[in-house]
């Protein structure tokens, strides 16, 4: 976790104890995002990490991935997730782009690439019906994945190796 | 916990009790003539202390499916859907507590959860369809799975509005929108709480410093006393 039990302690500090005579059901958390797979790209000295943005079966229709914006076109006869992220990262750095989003379809073996992040509300927000984009098609199998580039940067090994695996833990205070 | 008398330094022992080792559960704590029992060694300075657990944490470490809701054009989708990229690590601090508000400042933002409690929503268009039993909005909290999944929700809309700014969340059953918003999600960032720090007010993830945690300096090696890896003291910081 990013969070140490001092920091824990310290955020907890502020929080008071709920008279067992009123509704107490709230409960506090520390939370770490999960960095997700780290893909190291020798070629470029560079990892890509990325994480799967859907469940498979939510796709975009073909007429709103063509509105979005798009680091470079779709590249067809791309085998593997892996060729395709190294495919996006070699794009975002020969155009000095960001590259955030990877759409992978392994069964027409096509790969695209695009420097905005469609996680964004904007992209599913009932408010903004131009830019909407995610629908619940059955038949596909299409791959979305949220992505960060991180130029000359080796993967996180140490992400594993600091995990605990106590399960209870308790905070004792001198009285 | 005061130093005893007018002792500049002192020594300071801590002991535990293991009540899965030794006499079981049913003899979990010492009671105080338990814990006076054990002072059997006369030390003209010496000061006893209890110590007494506060806070009980739940897990220390749980990797959430990742859950995040998608609308989709004119509602088509609206569904919680599997989503790796708003998955979090998350450990239960504290249940039964409430922000003061002081962490205000920390707050990054807050969102309604759709929680239906057992009950049809308001806008549920058919009363003879029970369909709304099954959807995830009505995992009740009040069970470990339930809570876990709600957890997984928040956490989620906290890496998907906030991505890693967000290292604390809370969720309040107890605060009512309507029928079916029964409950509420808040993101925290974590920041260094020193009002006098030039960090102040600022959303950091740097690790803590004996200055920036400013808790009370006691003249005891604590470094030299073997806690228990699970156990930790807490003491007042000089805010208090």
């Amino acid at each position: 976790m990013h969070i140490s039990v001092f920091q824990a302690m310290e955020f907890l500090n502020e929080f008071y104890k709920i008279p067992a005579n009123q509704p107490n059901d709230t409960h506090v958390y520390a939370m770490k995002k999960d960095v997700g797979n780290g893909l190291w790209i020798p070629r470029l000295q560079s990892t890509l990490y990325y994480s799967k943005l859907w469940q498979t079966e939510i796709d975009a229709p073909q007429g709103s991935m063509d509105n979005a914006p798009a680091l470079a076109g779709k590249a067809h006869g791309v085998s593997s997730l892996k060729a395709c992220l190294e495919r996006c990262a070699d794009d975002a750095v020969s155009a000095v782009r960001a590259l955030r989003t990877v759409r992978f379809d392994p069964t027409d073996e096509s790969c695209r690439c695009f420097d905005d992040s469609l996680f964004q509300w904007k992209f599913d927000s009932v408010n903004d019906t131009d830019n909407q984009l995610w629908t619940r098609d059955g038949d596909s199998t299409a791959e979305w994945y949220e992505v960060k580039f991180c130029e000359f940067v080796r993967p996180d090994t140490v992400r594993i190796a600091t995990r605990t695996s106590h399960t209870h833990t308790l905070l004792w205070a001198v009285l | 916990m005061r130093r005893p008398g007018y002792y500049e330094t002192c020594g300071c022992h801590c002991f535990t009790e293991d009540e899965a080792v030794n006499e079981g559960a049913g003899y979990k704590s010492f009671s105080e003539i338990e814990v006076r029992a054990r002072a059997t060694q006369v030390v003209h300075s010496a000061v006893l202390y209890a110590a007494h657990a506060t806070l009980q944490r739940g897990y220390a470490y749980r990797e959430g499916q990742g859950h995040a809701w998608v609308t989709g054009p004119n509602g088509a989708v609206s569904r919680f859907v599997e989503s790796h990229a708003a998955k979090a690590s998350v450990a239960h601090l504290v249940s039964g507590y409430r922000d003061t508000g002081a962490r205000s400042s920390m707050m990054l933002g807050a969102t309604p959860l759709y929680y239906f409690r057992g009950e049809a929503p308001m806008w549920w268009p058919s009363a003879s369809d029970t369909s709304w039993t099954t959807y995830p909005n009505n995992t009740s909290p009040h069970t470990h799975v339930g809570l876990a999944f709600w957890a997984d929700v928040c956490a989620s809309w906290c890496v998907r509005r906030f991505d890693d700014e967000s290292e604390f969340f809370d969720i309040d059953f107890t605060v009512g929108y309507g029928t079916a918003n029964w409950g509420r999600c808040s993101c925290y960032a974590y920041q260094d709480t020193d009002s006098t720090s030039s960090h102040a007010n600022k959303n950091s993830h740097a690790a803590p410093d004996d200055i920036r945690v400013r808790f009370r300096t006691f003249e005891c090696t604590f470094a030299t006393v073997p806690f228990h890896p699970c156990t930790f003291l807490f003491f007042r910081p000089w805010s208090f």
